[in-house]
């Protein structure tokens, strides 16, 4: 008799935790799952398609979900940037010629917080509590309350806190990229004829207290040029992404190093053409201090798109 | 009812109750553990390289992503055929460093090396250069990318290169080792005389991982 009830008791839990067990194999997966995913974010080589477009779909033409016009339509604030040309800082292989720059367009702002947090709703890879530290570290989104939340600050307040491949994936799920070297010291690198860093264009001051002068670097990070026509893009207190940051070899910091400055280098050595543009050796130097996976306080970005 | 079957009755049930409970354990994540794997099983550590979804193309004229290198340790640096100095100093240096390695180590490691010049060193120019300077086929891998993939590859490692002049480049000097998973474990600028830092790096890699 107590055999017979407790075989029954046993039967019932060993069906409780199968069913349980079934049950919990065919829970459905939470919709952000990304275990496993080996998320895409250079969708520049082949094969492009399919994550590129469907981010590009999403932003396009679409205001943004807090339904604020000025702020949800930020992103799609464009301004042509005619042709024109730059001398580079270094002068790398003996060439001190100015290069030409092809006419583009530019985002007027840096990317804001309202936008990016469109970007991580639909890209779960990239938010701060999934992103993989080979694409952003530690400090990635760090003044972010929480995965969707920017936490509060006037706007327009841009997005830093973001790493290279961050910047780069926004901007290409929008079809856009963002702007190169050249590129970003043609529109806003001050007037590099001039001896000093010359001012070019206004500081934007009325467009709020973040896009203000409250760098004591505020005159190195961007300056629209004098040619761009009337539409001129905004700069703010911060620092700014360029696709190719890396395209500029540091010298070696080590005292220890024994090679000589040219062997370092397929070309000549390294000297600067405008010696006294102390904003450009600003940004040349902190460029060349990050690394792809970098996250700073007072570094953002903005994208620009092929005509 | 006798104690016996009682007895015989409650063991029973708490055999079936154990495995019934057994079967309430989720399964174990299988979250990035680098060492214990097989080389090409399980997910992609979170710090590795394999993450980058470029994709490549050998001087045999092969497509593969990167994560094809899983597997071995892997010697990296990026280079450029037309390169009159540097590179055919840092090529020569790591073939150097590849003959003083001891047997264990070269077992398991494999060289890299991967154009910055995507125009000019197609395939074809890249066999050729493989053939110039003797680079084993089974051990040396050679890649040609897109511009984008290059950069960012570059980029990933800390590798800085630009135009310089109209047919040149300028960039930096870097060695990278890449454990079998991927994932950076050492870097220096070139190998210079000195090329035991980097077998160190590997033995010690190998160590680690032989503990686990």
């Amino acid at each position: 008799m107590w055999l017979i009830w407790g075989a029954c008791v046993c039967a019932v839990v060993a069906g409780g935790a199968s069913v349980l067990r079934g049950a919990a194999e065919h829970a459905p997966a939470p919709v952000d799952a990304v275990k496993g995913e080996v998320f895409r974010p250079s969708p520049g080589s082949e094969g492009v398609g399919a994550s590129a477009m469907a981010c590009a779909a999403a932003f396009n033409g679409r205001a943004g979900l807090r339904d604020e016009p000025d702020r949800s339509r930020r992103h799609l604030d464009t301004v042509p940037i005619p042709a024109g040309s730059y001398q580079p800082f270094y002068k790398g292989g003996g060439d001190t010629k100015s290069v030409p720059v092809k006419a583009f367009v530019l985002d007027v702002f840096p990317v804001t917080r309202d936008d990016y947090v469109d970007f991580v709703r639909r890209n779960p890879a990239w938010r701060k509590s999934l992103v993989k530290p080979l694409f952003a570290e530690d400090d990635y989104l760090t003044d972010w309350p929480g995965d969707l939340d920017p936490g509060i600050h006037p706007p327009p307040s841009p997005v830093t806190f973001v790493s290279w491949f961050a910047a780069k994936a926004y901007c290409e799920c929008q079809g856009k990229r963002l702007p190169s070297m050249i590129e970003w010291e043609r529109v806003a690198g001050g007037n590099p004829g001039s001896p000093a860093n010359g001012a070019a264009g206004p500081l934007s001051d009325e467009e709020g207290p973040d896009l203000a002068g409250r760098s004591p670097f505020r005159f190195a990070m961007g300056r629209a040029a004098p040619d761009l026509g009337p539409r001129l893009p905004a700069f703010a207190s911060i620092w700014e992404w360029i696709s190719d940051f890396n395209s500029v070899p540091a010298t070696s910091k080590s005292a220890n190093d024994q090679d000589p400055l040219s062997s370092l280098f397929c070309g000549d050595g390294f000297r600067s053409t405008r010696a006294r543009d102390y904003g450009a050796f600003l940004r040349y130097s902190f460029r060349s201090s990050l690394k792809a996976n970098y996250t700073l306080k007072n570094l953002g970005f903005r994208c620009a798109k092929d005509l | 009812m006798t104690g016996r079957s009682l007895l015989a009755g409650a063991i029973a049930g708490t055999i079936v109750l154990a495995v019934g409970v057994s079967f309430l354990h989720p399964p174990p994540m299988n979250k990035s553990a680098p060492a214990a794997l097989p080389a090409g099983a399980g997910a992609l550590s979170p710090k590795s390289l394999y993450q980058l979804s470029s994709v490549w193309t050998t001087d045999e004229k092969k497509t593969m992503p990167l994560v094809e290198l899983r597997g071995s340790f892997q010697v990296l640096a990026m280079m450029f055929t037309h390169c009159p100095a540097a590179c055919p100093m840092l090529v020569k240096q790591i073939q150097a460093m590849e003959r003083v390695m001891p047997g264990n180590v070269k077992a398991n490691t494999r060289f890299v090396l991967i154009s910055l010049d995507p125009e000019r060193d197609t395939p074809e120019v890249l066999k050729d250069y493989r053939n110039r300077m003797g680079l084993d086929q089974e051990r040396w891998t050679l890649l040609r990318g897109n511009a984008t993939g290059v950069r960012e590859l570059a980029a990933t490692l800390g590798f800085n290169y630009g135009k310089g002049g109209a047919t040149d480049f300028v960039h930096t000097k870097l060695v990278t080792v890449l454990n079998p998973e991927g994932e950076i474990i050492h870097q220096q600028p070139g190998v210079g005389d000195d090329p035991h830092r980097v077998i160190d790096a590997i033995e010690k890699a190998m160590r680690s991982r032989a503990r686990l």
